[in-house]
């Protein structure tokens, strides 16, 4: 993997929350790398990405938007919300990045 | 051999202390106990809680309340404290003159002016015009992108762009040409269109240079000197931001003005002042220096002091049931501080911090229902209840179980409502009761921070402060670390969180760590450090501090992790030595004047029978 970069995955890279997603990381300025993966829910998705990432935060996209950390335990995401708040979740990933309060 | 126990009725605690008394008046301390006050001190609502403390000091001594020869109850004379806040300064921006704001992620850099345009006029522009765009809700960043990408091809000269959503660097990442944006911005469609206005971003981790400075405003709008002094209150309340927008209108006008916030009229038993609360608080405290021994105050009627009084006198009857007229305020203890303001005509609901003074008055009154109560508590014990000395007297005696105090010794009670002080030489005890303690401490924390949370005040006021740096660790205000085994919640995350006893509790506030511990550390300062020495020269022989050779702290903001120090820093200087009191040797800065009632019992009983 090159590059710091919170890791996103989702089920469907066409999905219109992911373009959401990536918006709230570039407000914040972070890097992102985005990954298609055929199974998996939010939390599983999301834990998976963060172990990946270089900066330990990763964001899941399946029924809803899972951001983790992959210091946390698996199943205990530091952040869940519906897809309808995929800006702001993805802000937020940032956010745990750059380390500032959450919106 | 006797069993009595001593009850301390106070504001907002009430403690006992269980003894026996030996023959030669030898006293053997049992236990102590404490609970909050029932009702208001010196009335009968203080039986089921002195009830209740004794019931429990007994239990803890192992004994019953019939075992109980006496009970001697402190002469809780009511000493009851009100507060209250005026702002004496006010800026005043009508709403043709908008000013802001600060959010997060601004976009781009630099300074853009030009004439207010919506964004879906852009195309009506000409080549050549200078323009600021502003983006309304619902557009979304790649169309915003888009169209004044478009205005700028077409020859526009788009200097800046103000955003409703937070979308500043998903606009400016995809023009051709980089613009300030100021994103955040909640109210604006209230921004007025064809107006003058300017943008300014300032590079990630500076502050703005020109929206800030009452002569780059000028600059920038071509304004005269009368114009200039106008616009000054708006450069001040930008000082610090990273980004800014100003839009100057035809009718915009910005006053910085004083409120006639009203005199107060000070009565000493010799000579009486009055002094304009606009003035200060290092004024209102001189002037009650000039005039002590204070025997009431009152404000001018019909202004902001003047309310602020009759409120004091208010809640004062309504608690001890004496008229209004009958009430006389015995101190009053006047801080500087700063209340936010909701700026008038800002963009996204800013605040401004508007210098005010807040004042605590002191009242004491009648004595008359401790009969009544010493009465009512009988009954409700069934054992003999006698009214103690003098309080101050008693706290003395306490203090001096403290292992390592010698006379000359003064106390200084740190309370809820008041601070009083006393002290002991050879003669007998002087003593004074000051307005201003831990709930205006609170109050004034409350308001500097902007919190609106009495609750989290207290809290900030008593615990210390961290910054949760990672799911796992808090970075502590002195620097260490600490860490947890299970991941700290999300709304703790990178916040300034208190660590109270009931676990952490983040402050949501933009302020810093170090700005909220200064707000704290100046509040004590101003109410604790000014009173002790207020106090201490009240009751050092001849006014001198120098006199004093040890002074004992007690009472529950002894028990702060930080009050006792800051004023064992300021009478350093002075040769004394200061420190938490530690009743008995074990009760800390508690008990004191429980203890003392035993003590003093103890003296009698021993007298007697010498006698």
């Amino acid at each position: 993997m090159q590059g710091p970069a919170v890791v996103v995955r989702c089920r469907d890279a066409s999905s219109p929350w992911l373009r959401e997603i990536l918006a709230g990381m570039e407000e914040e300025g972070v890097p992102v790398l985005v990954e298609e993966v055929s199974e998996g829910d939010g939390v599983a998705l999301a834990f998976a990405a963060a172990r990946l990432s270089s900066l330990d935060v990763g964001v899941g996209v399946a029924d809803e938007v899972c951001v983790h950390h992959a210091k946390r335990p698996a199943g205990s995401p530091a952040l869940t919300g519906p897809l309808a708040r995929a800006r702001v979740l993805g802000q937020n990933a940032a956010r745990l990045v750059v380390g500032i309060p959450l919106k | 051999m006797a069993l009595v126990a001593g009850v301390d009725i106070g504001n907002s605690t009430t403690e006992a202390c269980v003894a026996e008394i030996g023959p030669g008046g030898r006293v053997e301390y049992l236990s102590g106990a404490l609970t909050p006050t029932s009702g208001v001190k010196g009335t009968a609502d203080n039986v089921p809680g002195v009830v209740e403390v004794v019931r429990r000091a007994l239990k803890e001594a192992g004994r019953g309340v019939r075992d109980l020869s006496a009970v001697l109850v402190n002469e809780a004379t009511p000493v009851i404290s009100g507060l209250a806040m005026e702002t004496i300064t006010e800026t005043i921006v009508t709403e043709s003159t908008m000013i802001g704001h600060n959010p997060d992620t601004p976009g781009g850099a630099g300074l853009g002016a030009g004439t207010t345009v919506a964004f879906g006029s852009l195309t009506e522009c000409g080549p050549g015009d200078e323009v600021i765009c502003v983006v309304g809700s619902g557009v979304d960043f790649e169309d915003a992108a888009d169209g004044i990408n478009a205005a700028l091809a077409r020859g526009v000269e788009v200097t800046g762009a103000i955003v409703h959503a937070d979308d500043a660097t998903l606009i400016t990442n995809r023009l051709t040409k980089p613009i300030p944006v100021v994103d955040e911005v909640t109210l604006v469609e209230k921004v007025p269109l064809g107006m003058a206005a300017a943008v300014e971003v300032a590079e990630p981790g500076r502050t703005i240079r020109t929206l800030s400075n009452s002569y780059g405003i000028a600059t920038v709008f071509g304004l005269d000197a009368e114009q200039t002094r106008m616009i000054a209150p708006v450069a001040r309340a930008l000082v610090g931001n990273r980004s800014a927008v100003v839009v100057r209108t035809p009718s915009g006008d910005v006053t910085d003005r004083r409120i006639p916030a009203g005199s107060l009229t000070l009565v000493g038993e010799h000579n009486k002042r009055s002094v304009g609360i606009e003035a200060g608080a290092g004024e209102i405290m001189a002037a009650l220096r000039r005039v002590r021994p204070l025997t009431d105050a009152s404000g001018e009627a019909g202004t902001h002091v003047g309310g602020m009084l009759a409120r004091v006198r208010d809640t004062m009857s309504e608690l001890t049931g004496t008229s209004a007229e009958a009430v006389r305020i015995q101190d009053v203890l006047a801080v500087d501080t700063f209340v936010p303001q909701e700026v008038t005509g800002a963009l996204a609901g800013e605040f401004a911090l508007e210098n005010a003074v807040a004042l605590a008055a002191m009242v004491r009154t009648s004595r008359g229902p401790m009969r009544l109560l010493a009465e009512r508590l009988r009954e409700a014990l069934g054992v003999e209840v006698l009214i103690g000395g003098v309080e101050a007297d008693m706290a003395v005696l306490g203090a001096l179980t403290t292992p390592g105090t010698g006379r000359p010794v003064a106390i200084l009670d740190l309370g809820g409502g008041s601070t009083d002080a006393a002290v002991a030489g050879d003669g007998a005890v002087r003593s004074v009761h000051l307005a201003g303690a831990g709930d205006l401490v609170t109050k004034l924390i409350d308001s500097e921070l902007g919190l609106d949370n009495r609750e989290l005040a207290e809290d900030i006021k008593k615990y210390p402060l961290a910054k949760a740096e990672s799911f796992f660790h808090v970075r502590m205000e002195d620097g260490t670390a600490r860490f947890f085994d299970q991941p700290l919640p999300a709304e703790a995350f990178a916040r300034v969180v208190v660590l109270s006893d009931d676990g952490m509790r983040p402050v949501p506030t933009r302020h810093n760590l170090e700005k909220i511990r200064q707000v704290r550390r100046a509040a004590k300062h101003k109410v604790f450090v000014v009173n002790a020495l207020r106090a201490l020269e009240q009751v050092a022989p001849g006014g001198n501090l120098r006199q004093i050779g040890f002074v004992v702290v007690l009472g529950g903001s002894a028990l702060d992790f930080e009050i006792p120090d800051l004023i064992a820093e300021a009478v350093a200087g002075m040769g004394i030595v200061c420190g938490t009191g530690n009743v008995r040797g074990t009760e800390g800065p508690r008990n004191a004047v429980a203890t003392g009632l035993v003590a003093s019992h103890a003296l009698d009983l021993s007298l007697e029978s010498a006698g």
